[in-house]
């Protein structure tokens, strides 16, 4: 997954991106950071092919084998949990119309699959939004803030068990988040974007996996750099806001 | 002492309307209204009684004319919404023509389907036709257009056909719309046969037009009562097939 010379604009005036360039490592978990406004969600939607970026820019990802996770679950509410799951298939025309018991298992859905989603609590909603994304067993995997709107106990269970999944099956993930405790803790690399247009990758920071849990010392010192470094690109946008 | 919610709407059904007919009778009894501009309810039985197979005949007449305008009239107003989607350029050229035909009086217009179509059927369910369609019409491209940026965001990533797009969200997303659009056409659709049947004889329409000749308050209320059994008739009818048929697309995140 690679992102080179990419432009975008949305009033073509301003260039919300020139020239920007990201790589992304294979079977790791890129999180991006930034302040609000700075292009994370767009970005992700230039990749996945929602948004057209301008001439010369150039993104690899192969859309056909790509998941996609929205900030809220986007559960169809006229579809069972499992039909939910099962859309990208029916919609793909696959002939495969069985269900992937292990994914549904790892998700901790099997006993739901047959509940609609106002059936399901905020949780059970977004590991089916998860389950949907991965049915087809896509090789990227894109995440927009998927855990955002969950309460701190089940956004920290969801975090453990997608955690879990990803030690295992070692998808290349994008994935955006505001949380800094949520970016060490699930990112093998951290890359925090300017607020500035265009926008900018301006840290890059590869996150050292050798905490277990997000209690210990070695977390929270990696949490608190990655503050740190988000602090002066905050700072940098008071500055250029500044008059002069 | 608990009620069944069903037995508590029933009991306040009969004690309303109930009521109503009783304030009526006294009034019409004490001779505090005229009976000749408004008939007590036994006034309106005794006369319903005696010309029951010329309302019987009338009413049928007028239901399945109602009935048949509401259906094809639906039908085709789906249809033509559910097409003009992908054309959003066609349908902003005909927006003041669907505007026309609602909001000119069809009073105004029967006459002129009369001298196109003739007397009869024809010019009854155009008449009705023309009402009709405006709701559904209206209500099924609002709703076909109500999916959230991320749900078709999500068929979008999937790479979802117009077809598909259209049978997994869209109309889903516009049923409990088209409803809305659906009963307002069903109480229409009496009111366009009536105006049909003013100008091109028959059903219940005629009946109020003859009777109103011969200052027949009591036959004009008589059809009154038939013409609103027929409206809600229509509308239980369609919340019933909607209720039984797609409860599923009623509930909201």
């Amino acid at each position: 997954m690679e992102i080179k010379n990419l432009s975008f604009s949305f009033n073509r005036e301003n260039f919300f991106f020139k020239d920007f360039n990201l790589s992304f490592e294979t079977g790791r978990t890129t999180v991006l950071l930034g302040p609000s406004g700075c292009g994370k969600s767009t970005l992700l939607k230039l990749m996945a092919g929602l948004l057209q970026p301008g001439a010369g820019s150039f993104v690899s990802i192969d859309r056909f084998s790509m998941g996609f996770v929205f900030q809220d679950s986007t559960l169809l509410p006229w579809k069972n949990l499992e039909k939910n799951i099962m859309l990208p298939r029916l919609i793909s025309g696959s002939k495969d119309s069985d269900l992937n018991l292990e994914l549904v298992k790892t998700l901790g859905l099997i006993d739901h699959l047959q509940k609609y989603p106002h059936q399901l609590s905020g949780g059970q909603r977004m590991r089916g939004s998860l389950a949907r994304a991965l049915i087809n067993s896509p090789n990227y995997l894109l995440l927009d803030e998927p855990f955002s709107a969950l309460d701190e106990p089940t956004r920290n269970r969801l975090q453990d068990e997608w955690l879990l999944w990803q030690t295992q099956k070692k998808m290349t993930t994008l994935f955006v988040t505001h949380s800094f405790n949520e970016a060490v803790y699930l990112a093998d690399e951290v890359v925090i974007l300017t607020a500035s247009r265009p926008v900018q990758a301006r840290h890059k920071v590869k996150i050292v996996r050798n905490f277990q849990t997000r209690f210990e010392m070695n977390y929270l010192e990696q949490v608190k750099n990655i503050a740190q470094l988000f602090e002066q690109v905050e700072n940098d946008r008071k500055s250029d806001a500044r008059p002069t | 002492m608990h009620v069944q919610p069903k037995v508590k709407n029933f009991i306040t059904y009969i004690g309303v309307y109930g009521g109503f007919f009783l304030w009526v009778e006294w009034m019409t009894r004490t001779n505090r209204v005229s009976p000749t501009l408004l008939p007590s309810p036994t006034q309106l039985f005794e006369i319903f009684i005696q010309q029951f197979p010329a309302f019987q005949q009338a009413f049928f007449q007028t239901f399945w004319m109602s009935a048949a305008a509401f259906v094809l009239s639906s039908a085709l107003a789906f249809s033509f919404a559910v097409g003009l989607n992908q054309l959003k350029t066609v349908q902003k050229q005909i927006a003041p023509l669907v505007v026309f035909l609602q909001t000119v009086p069809i009073i105004a217009i029967a006459p002129l389907l009369v001298i196109y179509l003739g007397f009869g059927i024809p010019t009854i369910l155009s008449a009705a036709f023309i009402v009709c369609f405006f709701p559904v019409y209206s209500a099924t491209r609002i709703g076909l257009d109500l999916a959230s940026d991320s749900q078709n965001e999500l068929f979008a990533i999937m790479k979802a056909s117009f077809w598909q797009r259209l049978k997994h969200l869209q109309i889903p997303t516009c049923i409990p719309h088209l409803l809305a659009g659906l009963r307002s056409s069903a109480g229409l659709s009496v009111v366009g046969v009536v105006a049909g049947e003013f100008v091109a004889g028959g059903g219940l329409g005629a009946l109020i037009d003859s009777a109103r000749l011969q200052q027949r308050v009591d036959i004009v209320f008589c059809c009154l009562i038939l013409l609103s059994l027929i409206g809600l008739a229509l509308v239980y009818f369609t919340d019933l097939v909607f209720t039984l048929l797609f409860k599923k697309y009623f509930v909201r995140l």
